[in-house]
């Protein structure tokens, strides 16, 4: 149990350095600036989508 | 990539420039090293500037605080708030895997949300730039309450929007109101616990400039795409340009839209209802507002838009309800007033300017939720501290500047650089003085009254409408804030602002009011960069102030890729 | 076709906003009210003892002064105003009679109530709320607008009678002038007019900008003059077209587009008579101050309302307009800086021709034409497009 403890305050430490090493050096950031945002930037450019402009332009009733 | 190229690219990243000319014997003061490590660096010594990678905006490492600082900053911001995304997402999604997916299938589906939300940890940095205590602390909780009630509503949205679900209409699409996002929160109290009220513009376009502005320039283009001149108001035509380019999520059978706050947002009605082809209700508020005689036909028209509402959904319009929504939005506003009498006689305010500039706005704009009022308990507490302890919160002010007419929202977080470079600290902004307006809840009548006083003193309109009596009454407000300096926000396409430019010239110079015109178009930088506005506050500042900037690397520095 | 009697003496009318009548009406004691929009009845402006003048700077150039006051990106006909104000231009003014209905004529009338301009010391600047809606709580909202901010401020300033009776005289009056418009206006109608737009539109300008029971004669003159003129033998024009659109006060851009070979023969735009022009119907029992403003809260079109029906109406009216005028299609201009035209004319070119098939020249313009080539370009290339589509349109049926 104590050597679980011990497993587990050790995981949670090197844990807690990593992600402070994510922190501090900015390693999130550079990971979405550089690798997520053109990833999808590239999708929403692709994707095939509605073109709205085909939208019905019927009369409408008084809604007051 | 040779190994050079990976040395370059690894210096790039993250190795900062020495300092040139630093005296060898600081070097050595192991006390300096010492006392700079766990309270940080001076002020003057940070050159927050070196710690840019390049013009992304990027850190080559976080900012080193001192200990305190910065592992507060680690903890309780950067973590908590990464921990705090995931719980809420699950939260407001109705559970940990519906909230999931549902957000997985927003990411992949919406630009907006794909591209701009998962670099919300950056708009924190930006806006908390070089601050320290409790203005580090102050500050972020506002952000956490911002980011927490952002969740909720792409959440709600995303929960019952007919693209993501295969254009099916579930119960909760059929109990969502949709309305522009220029219609306060506060019209809907009276079915807050039935129906779920949106703002359509708010998540998509609004919130998203301020996170990550590269998103909304699709929008514009999309808008002008179909032949709408370059020169409208960009906030409208990124709002109607959602719909051109299909990214706007179908959440509700109905929509409330206002004339708030000008002709462009009256005419982008036009192109909304076209998209939105479903029943759309216009609750527009009088222009002439101050006028006594106004006031019946506001208050006709929002009760026609209950009763519009009652018949769309089939509810009622519960009275206890709205009472108690109310009220509660009156606390959010006697804090409200309670910060601005702070923020006016003392440097002991703990909120830096972008800080109160876009919560404010998001929290009176949104209406009444639980994030406000646990928010409001925090920085109570700490104002508390700081008046009582006599804490100033923003030591190296030069200056106390009032912010005027409506903001770069590319750039809200100039006001952290000002004070950062130049001592200039933007302790109001006009946004923030909007809503300024109790709801009285002892009777019908008067709970009417003061809703109708509300809704017309809504962002932009309250100042920018109505006479030019309410433009001009910044004078006052100057005072009131104890303000030596105006920062003079020149929507170059603002019709309104633009009308009344000249004016402003002659008192700026017959009052001797240092005022410095900060030229943008709202969302869009590629029209006045973050770095020309950098430009003109420095060349105000050197050439006319003749003041030596108190971080010299922040006075001239590239960002327009940045988010 | 022969000249149209009295179109030189309106043409000359036009040169200035301090015309020879508006001189007439000011030695006769009366008091000039100005105003720039349609939601500011010029009935109400035109009772015994004054008369309405909608405001115009004719002839204007680079409008200097105004532009440091309200930046080179507004619309510049609030500019062009601010600048004939600023030069004296508007002296004659006895009031403005201000609307908040569109942001930079607002701005230039907020400017005459700030700084000393107008040098008349009778002179005052009276804002009205007008609403956004055209149901019963506007018209509720507008009446007694219209009553606080008009009526009243008449009788308190100048001593005006603002009666029951006063007000149905002049309802009576005005819609005299409407119908001699209307039936000048109907000469459009024919296969082939009698009547070009740009004649046209400097009656109907002259009506908004002169004392009315002044030209009354002369309109008799031409409504009598128009039943016997014959058209040319052979059509200068190649197409006809609907002017619609925002502020339009030059008659020498209708010129223009005729002289491109397009014939307007209908104007829907806030000098035009498309609405404007409509008869004032009290009803019974009605107050004729009531019949005024359910009068213009029903007959405007403009794209300042927001109900959602009435957006919608605006496009089958003009449609509708188009057939009535026998029209091949329509100039939807747009003076440059006018966010409420931006959106209506974005729409407009992309509605008529997908839903009813009626072809758009979209243009967005200066209050001072300096770009005739480029506009003259465009004209030409509209009306070859429409000759081609009829060309098609003949080889089809063919």
């Amino acid at each position: 149990m104590k050597k679980l403890l011990l497993k587990l305050i050790t995981f949670a430490g090197i844990l807690y350095g990593l992600l402070f090493l994510i922190f501090y050096f900015d390693l999130d950031g550079k990971l979405l600036y550089y690798i997520w945002e053109p990833m999808m930037t590239r999708r929403y450019d692709k994707m095939k989508r509605r073109d709205n402009t085909a939208t019905p332009y019927e009369m409408k009733e008084d809604v007051g | 990539m040779k190994i050079s190229g990976i040395k370059d690219k690894f210096k790039e990243l993250f190795v900062v420039e020495k300092e040139q000319n630093r005296n060898p014997e600081e070097k050595r003061n192991v006390k300096k090293i010492l006392r700079d490590f766990w309270c940080g660096k001076p002020h003057e010594e940070r050159r927050l500037g070196d710690l840019y990678v390049g013009d992304t905006g990027l850190y080559k490492h976080r900012e080193w605080r001192g200990v305190p600082d910065t592992m507060y900053y680690f903890n309780m911001i950067w973590l908590y708030n990464y921990i705090h995304m995931v719980m809420d997402i699950m939260k407001f999604g109705g559970g940990p895997v519906k909230g999931l997916v549902n957000f997985a299938k927003g990411t992949m589906r919406y630009r907006w949300m794909g591209q701009t939300y998962l670099t919300v940890m950056h708009w924190f940095d930006r806006g908390l730039e070089g601050m320290r205590g409790p203005v580090l602390r102050g500050s972020a909780w506002h952000y956490r309450a911002m980011c927490c009630e952002t969740i909720r509503q792409f959440q709600q949205m995303f929960a019952s929007d007919k693209n993501l679900h295969g254009g099916r209409e579930s119960e909760q699409w059929r109990h969502n109101i949709a309305h522009n996002e220029t219609v306060s929160g506060s019209i809907f109290y009276g079915f807050h616990d039935v129906l779920e009220d949106i703002p359509l513009e708010m998540i998509p376009y609004f919130v998203s400039c301020h996170v990550n502005n590269h998103t909304v320039l699709n929008y514009i283009d999309a808008a002008q795409s179909i032949g709408l001149p370059a020169d409208p108001c960009p906030m409208c035509q990124a709002e109607y340009g959602l719909f051109v380019l299909d990214d706007y999520p179908d959440y509700a059978p109905a929509m409330i839209t206002s004339n708030e706050a000008c002709d462009g947002s009256v005419a982008t009605s036009i192109l909304q209802d076209w998209f939105l082809n479903r029943p759309l209700f216009a609750m527009p508020q009088p222009m002439r507002y101050d006028d006594p005689l106004v006031q019946e036909h506001c208050q006709r028209e929002i009760e026609a838009c209950w009763k519009f509402i009652e018949e769309q959904y089939g509810v009622a319009f519960d009275w206890d309800m709205f009472v108690k929504y109310a009220e509660q939005q009156n606390q959010l506003t006697a804090f409200e007033h309670e910060k601005w009498d702070v923020a006016a006689n003392t440097p002991y305010y703990p909120i830096n300017g972008v800080a109160q500039a876009l919560y404010r706005i998001y929290y009176s704009q949104d209406g009444n939720r639980p994030i406000w009022h646990e928010t409001d308990d925090r920085v109570r507490r700490l104002m508390n501290k700081t008046v009582k302890n006599k804490i100033n919160c923003l030591p190296k002010t030069r200056h106390r500047a009032i912010a005027w007419s409506c903001a770069p929202l590319f750039y809200s977080n100039w006001c952290t650089w000002a004070y950062n470079c130049w001592g200039i600290n933007c302790v109001i902004n006009m946004d923030s003085l909007m809503f300024d307006q109790y709801i009285r809840t002892d009777t019908y009548e008067h709970a009417l009254e003061d809703l109708s006083w509300y809704n017309e003193k809504a962002p932009m309109r309250a100042m920018a409408v109505g006479g030019h009596e309410h433009i001009l009454s910044l004078w006052d407000y100057m005072e009131r804030f104890n303000c030596d300096m105006v920062i003079m926000y020149d929507q170059i396409q603002c019709k309104g602002m633009q009308g009344i430019h000249g004016v402003f010239e002659d008192e700026f110079r017959r009052r001797n009011i240092h005022a410095i015109w900060v030229p943008h178009a709202l969302p869009d930088k590629r029209t006045v960069s973050r770095k020309e506005i950098r430009g003109i506050i420095n060349e105000y500042m050197m050439t006319v102030m003749r003041e030596e900037p108190l971080d010299p690397t922040l006075v001239d520095f590239e960002d327009d890729a940045s988010w | 076709m022969r000249d149209l009697v009295h179109i030189f003496e309106f043409e000359e009318l036009l040169q200035e906003a301090y015309n020879d009548l508006v001189r007439k009406g000011k030695e006769e004691g009366r008091r000039a009210l100005g105003y720039t929009c349609y939601f500011m009845p010029e009935v109400l402006l035109d009772l015994p003892g004054c008369f309405s003048v909608h405001l115009r700077a004719p002839r204007s150039g680079s409008p200097d002064l105004a532009t440091y006051y309200m930046t080179n990106r507004t619309c510049m006909y609030g500019r062009c105003l601010l600048e004939r104000a600023l030069e004296g231009g508007f002296n004659f003014l006895d009031a403005q009679m201000a609307t908040e209905t569109c942001t930079v004529t607002c701005r230039f009338q907020e400017h005459l109530q700030l700084m000393d301009i107008i040098q008349n010391p009778d002179f005052f600047c009276e804002f009205t709320d007008v609403p956004f809606k055209k149901n019963e709580n506007a018209i509720d909202h507008y009446e007694k607008q219209l009553q606080a901010h008009v009526l009243d401020q008449l009788e308190k300033h100048f001593g005006i009678d603002t009666s029951d009776a006063a007000l149905l005289k002049a309802i009576r009056e005005h819609n005299e002038l409407c119908a001699l418009i209307r039936e000048i206006g109907s000469y459009r109608k024919l296969e082939q007019p009698t009547i070009t737009g740009t004649e046209f539109s400097m009656i109907q300008l002259v009506t908004q900008v002169c004392p009315k029971d002044m030209i009354m004669e002369q309109l008799r003159d031409i409504a009598e003059d128009l039943k016997t003129r014959e058209p040319d033998e052979k059509p200068a024009y190649r197409c006809k077209a609907v002017l619609a659109g925002s502020e339009e006060d030059d008659p020498y851009f209708i010129q223009l587009i005729e002289e491109c070979g397009i014939l307007v023969v209908a104007d829907r735009h806030c000098y035009g008579s498309i609405p404007g022009r409509e008869e004032i119907v009290v009803k019974e029992g009605e107050r004729p101050l009531r019949a005024i403003a359910r009068h213009y809260l029903e007959t405007s079109m403009c794209p300042r309302f927001m109900e959602q029906h009435i957006m919608r109406e605006r496009k089958q009216f003009l449609a509708d307009l188009v057939r009535e005028y026998g029209a091949d299609g329509i100039i939807n201009c747009q003076v440059k800086f006018c966010e409420y035209w931006s959106y209506e004319r974005t729409i407009n070119t992309l509605i008529m021709p997908r839903d009813y098939g009626i072809p758009v020249c979209s243009i967005e313009k200066e209050y001072v034409n300096n770009a005739i080539g480029q506009l003259r370009t465009r004209f030409q290339a509209f009306a070859e497009s429409i000759e081609y589509k009829k060309l098609q349109e003949g080889g089809s049926r063919g």
